[in-house]
């Protein structure tokens, strides 16, 4: 059977099986990039698809939770996701992750390379540890397109290390796609899906807010922001890793960017067309944002932030409240980086341990976070399930109490 | 090539259970042909089968099968996978405790074929030394000589052309030939050269055949009838000389090829590594080249930018051209003629601003 078969085939068990359904508006899936993932509240997802510039919501309402959430550990499972697919580990690309709120399943978007193409994939890892591919053909959906989504053509400007010359890895970059961060992070909240990401031809930072059900309604408004270790106003890089949260007794958005400045921007200036500028509050240090969790410890609301090169921080959402924000000026002129003596500036979080390093972190359920999380020594790709206090997995380190004679002595 | 598929299927045993192999003897496992086709299980047993990524050395501890819909089909079980099997991809069906392994991929047990022959350009010089020529397969040795022909314009062949070795000159994997012209045909004043005269002569026209029936090392199919025509041009009897060559001088801070036309055309093997790129520190650029222009060019494209405001070409001095000229000495200079000295000769070329 061909792909195209198995689709036509697909639509027709869709029309059929959703003329009740809210989610029935769009007949043929036509996703081919699984990216950015979030769920609403009771188990929609949401999927970012970078190249058609459009999000896909599928309905994964219904499933039950379980009666106890369990902790989740899976060692080498990029492996075991290119098992599923059919293909080597080295076909294949995870993009982000996600956990079902009601069934605590472990929800993945995947790239799968073979014969030359690359497929858009979903697995999930269910509370038993199995891993399964999501059958998106069978799933009711709807899907919204991105007003101003930006040409698919301008590519990254290498800037290479100063004087040397740039790597390989420098000169990689001159061949991504502007486009490809168009959809950077969403986040669901109150009936709506709040989205960042870049937009418009000149690429500008873009915060989106659309109500779900999709009714074909989006405002898209441009956000600027002071960045305090470049000492400049930015209106192109996006918006890496988010959260809605109460601060100063009103609803805004906190936002991470990229080396590593955290803003606030009030929801009600999210409005079409806007220009937004959002107030500074911190720079926490070099390093890129990859994922912004709240979770709640001992009943306080706490923001766990994850870095490609930093040790994750760990935010009190009570801190922001009643916090100066930076403006031009406000500090002394210039760069500044990790080791000036002003850095970090304005930083209410703690640098908390973390046993090797989380390309993927989320909430599962209320005492662990559930991380793809690459081992330091084995290089492996591991999803595990963590305790969501600091310090956790000690026992992973060699100390004192490694020793027998300190027990004896005991 | 996706419409011609091989198919490689074994069945081996899991675990020692000898015998058990029949399950695909019989016939009752239909292995896919195409990537998009299923497996089916065509016997009356509704025994579940599973298929993995990988080799049955692989298999299948620890494994997960991969995903796809079952759907009973007659008798039998078929399986489609969610995303179709890849080509070059071994995998292996687990049935009953048996292992059956199958790879789809590219035909590579076609017919050889020649796919290239150096000097490859319409015009070769009358005191041509060397011609390559390429197979797309591995081919059996010891037929050169019965198979290949140098014959002029009206079909007659010459059979001193070229020189004969107990060894043929084979690459490697033998997938190039080297064919030297007997080079007594070619120096001037030489027995062979004064009674027989030279091979190639200027303003005729020639071909080199390469006779069907040659057979490949493995699979047992003969290669076509290959034949190059070509013209003779003058010979070439002067020194090479960097300063003849034309070179684009690339902008800095790009990618920008650097391009050199050579007067004449060089060795198509020895272009491969005679030419070096160095920065204004002396240090070698790494990049990707390539001959062109029937060995009368050569591109690099830089790894990373063009720096500084120069860089220099590096030759070998060994590097010949196609009638085994190198940048020291003529291959047919008279007795007592120095040779120049050195083993590189180099030229600047400024980068563009």
């Amino acid at each position: 059977m061909k792909p195209k078969e198995k689709k036509i085939v697909a639509t027709l068990v869709l029309a059929a099986a959703m003329t009740s359904s809210a989610m029935a508006q769009d007949a043929a899936l036509d996703m081919n990039f699984a990216g950015a993932l979030e769920f609403s509240d009771d188990g929609t997802l949401f999927v970012g698809d970078n190249y058609n510039g459009t999000i896909y919501a599928f309905d994964m309402t219904g499933a039950a939770a379980p009666s106890q959430v369990a902790p989740v550990n899976v060692g080498g499972i990029d492996v075991k996701i290119a098992d599923v697919l059919g293909v080597p580990r080295s076909a294949l690309a995870i993009n982000d992750m996600a956990v079902h709120p009601v069934s605590a399943e472990v929800f993945i978007s995947v790239t799968r390379i073979g014969n030359f193409e690359s497929a858009p994939a979903i697995v999930k890892v269910t509370q038993d540890a199995e891993i399964a591919l999501v059958d998106l053909d069978e799933a009711s959906f709807q899907k919204q397109a991105l007003t101003h989504y930006p040409d698919q053509e301008t590519t990254f400007r290498p800037r290479g290390l100063g004087q040397n010359p740039p790597l390989v890895r420098d000169i990689a970059k001159g061949e991504i796609k502007l486009s490809s961060l168009a959809i950077m992070d969403m986040e669901f909240h109150d009936g709506e899906l709040f989205v960042s990401g870049v937009a418009f031809d000149n690429f500008l930072s873009t915060l989106r807010r659309m109500p779900f059900p999709f009714t074909n309604e989006q405002a898209a408004a441009n956000v600027e922001m002071y960045h305090i270790s470049h000492d400049q106003f930015e209106t192109r890089a996006p918006i890496r890793a988010m959260s809605i949260q109460e601060v100063d007794g009103k609803t805004q958005l906190v936002a991470a960017y990229t080396c590593s400045p955290i803003v606030l921007i009030e929801l009600d200036e999210i409005q079409d067309g806007a220009k937004i500028s959002a107030r500074t509050l911190m720079d926490y240090g070099n390093g890129q944002p990859l994922d912004m969790v709240s979770y709640s410890m001992q009943g306080q609301e706490m923001l766990f932030l994850t870095s490609n090169s930093r040790s994750p921080h760990v935010i009190p959402v009570s801190s922001l409240n009643g916090a100066q924000s930076y403006t031009k000026g406000d500090l002394p002129e210039g760069g500044k980086s990790d080791m000036m003596p002003i850095m970090p500036v304005g930083d209410t979080g703690k640098a908390v341990m973390f046993d090797g390093m989380s390309l993927h972190i989320d909430n599962l359920g209320a005492n662990l976070f559930v991380s793809l999380t690459r081992d330091m020594y084995t290089g492996s790709l591991n999803l595990d399930s963590n305790f969501n206090g600091f310090p956790n997995r000690l026992h992973n380190l060699v100390a004192e109490f490694d020793f027998p004679q300190y027990w004896e002595d005991k | 090539m996706l419409g011609a598929l091989r198919l490689m299927a074994s069945a081996l045993c899991a675990a020692g259970i000898s015998g058990s192999a029949a399950l695909a003897k019989e016939g009752s496992l239909v292995l896919p042909e195409q990537p998009s086709d299923p497996v089916i299980l065509t016997s009356a047993s509704t025994e579940m089968f599973r298929v993995y990524v990988g080799t049955p050395d692989e298999c299948c501890a620890g494994r997960s099968p991969l995903a796809g819909r079952y759907e009973h089909e007659g008798p039998g079980v078929s399986f489609a996978p969610a995303f179709d099997f890849v080509e070059g991809q071994p995998y292996t069906v687990l049935s009953n405790g048996v292992m059956t392994t199958f790879t789809l991929g590219e035909v590579d047990q076609a017919a050889p074929e020649v796919v290239a022959v150096y000097p490859s350009g319409d015009a070769i010089p009358e005191n041509t030394l060397r011609f390559y020529v390429h197979f797309s397969a591995p081919m059996q040795p010891h037929l050169a000589e019965e198979n290949i022909k140098l014959v002029d314009a009206t079909g007659v062949e010459d059979i001193a052309a070229f020189m004969t070795f107990k060894q043929e000159l084979w690459n490697a994997d033998r997938t190039r030939l080297t064919l030297l012209m007997d080079p007594g045909r070619i120096k001037r004043g030489v027995a062979q050269n004064q009674s027989l005269g030279p091979a190639l002569l200027e303003g005729r026209s020639y071909a080199l055949v390469i006779e069907g029936g040659w057979p490949a090392v493995h699979g047992g199919q003969n290669s076509p009838r290959f034949e190059k025509a070509f013209h003779v041009s003058a010979p070439l009897r002067t020194l090479p000389n960097l300063k003849t060559w034309s070179l684009s001088e690339p902008r800095a801070m790009t990618r920008a090829p650097l391009v050199v036309r050579f007067d004449r055309a060089f060795d198509r093997h020895g272009l491969a590594t005679a030419i070096t790129v160095l920065d204004a520190s002396g240090r070698i650029i790494d990049g990707h080249a390539r001959v062109g222009r029937d060995q009368t060019e050569w591109r690099f494209v830089p790894r990373v930018p063009w720096v500084g405001n120069h860089i220099d070409i590096h030759v070998d001095t060994r590097l010949e051209d196609v009638a085994g000229n190198n940048f020291r000495d003529l291959l047919d200079h008279a007795l007592g003629t120095a040779a120049q000295s050195g083993d590189t000769v180099t030229r600047r070329v400024m980068l563009a601003e």
